[in-house]
């Protein structure tokens, strides 16, 4: 886990990228269009979020082409979700610990 | 958002907003209109005007992926969300069989015996829109996409006119293929209006 601070992993811990991450947990896969539409994050914040959780290898990125138009695709990693299963797991500990 | 229960709803509603665009409503909506014209006004061709509509679904994906994608992403659905959807295809499909053996054997009730069927004979017409009607109301179910319940209303209140109009089922289906194209109508242009094409992605 990237950045642990009292057992939070930070990196999930951060609002833009919880909204990120989350969004990405509940799919497959998705392009930066559904992204900036689903969490209402500008472009460039999702560009260096998402460059963060890919450093921690949370994210992996896919450039392809679909027809002329490029598109970047985001999926979570097998760490990735790990990651936001243990961060759940912990938050809902601490937040309702019975 | 972290616990199970808030990401399933928040998968839920991003699969029925991934569906918000209106184009497969208005595929429903113009093929009742024309199995119902084709009931109304076109005889020799009532019994095959169901072959259309079948045959458009394909093409009908391809063009609303290729209107709807630049517009609000790609996305591509989980394994569990994708077997759920095979299940429902499925479950559509046993369903469509059912009412078909249905229908025909309403059919030959009202039709072949000698029995006192007058009440049944009178259903007859309405049954092909309270079929679908079900079939509407069973798709919401287990898709989660709310209005597919409201359709189901529609056509069970025209089945219920069909009968009341002592008129063929051509009618029943007519008029709710006309109030699912006006609202699949408004929900096309408000979709286009609120998304625009995204040149990158």
């Amino acid at each position: 886990m990237t950045e642990p601070n009292n057992g939070i992993d930070r990196l999930i811990h951060e609002p833009a990228r919880l909204t990120l991450v989350a969004n990405l947990y509940v799919v497959e896969a998705a392009d930066f269009t559904y992204l900036s539409r689903r969490t209402g994050l500008t472009d460039g914040n999702i560009s260096s979020h998402m460059t963060r959780l890919e450093d921690a290898d949370y994210v992996s990125v896919a450039k392809t082409f679909e027809g002329k138009r490029p598109r970047t695709t985001y999926r979570l990693t097998t760490t990735g979700r790990k990651a936001f299963d243990q961060y759940r797991r912990h938050i809902t500990g601490i937040l309702d610990p019975n | 958002m972290t616990n199970q229960h808030d990401l399933k709803a928040l998968e839920q509603e991003a699969f029925s907003d991934a569906y918000s665009d209106g184009i497969f409503d208005l595929f429903v909506g113009i093929s009742l209109i024309w199995i119902g014209v084709a009931w109304l006004w076109l005889p020799d061709l009532a019994g095959m005007a169901g072959i259309l509509p079948a045959i458009s679904i394909v093409p009908m994906i391809e063009i609303r992926k290729r209107l709807v994608e630049p517009r609000i992403g790609y996305v591509k659905w989980s394994d569990a969300r994708e077997s759920q959807e095979r299940r429902t295809l499925t479950q559509m499909l046993a369903f469509g069989v059912l009412i078909l053996a249905v229908g025909v054997g309403v059919f030959f009730l009202t039709t072949q015996t000698d029995t006192d069927t007058d009440t049944l004979a009178t259903l007859v017409p309405a049954l092909p829109a309270w079929l679908l009607g079900i079939g509407a109301a069973l798709f919401a179910f287990v898709s989660g996409v709310g209005r597919a319940f409201w359709y189901a209303a529609i056509l069970a209140v025209a089945g219920g006119v069909t009968i009341w109009l002592d008129q063929g089922p051509g009618l029943g289906l007519f008029v709710s293929g006309i109030l699912i194209t006006l609202i699949a109508a408004t929900m096309v242009v408000s979709f286009f209006g609120r998304y625009e094409t995204v040149e990158a992605s």
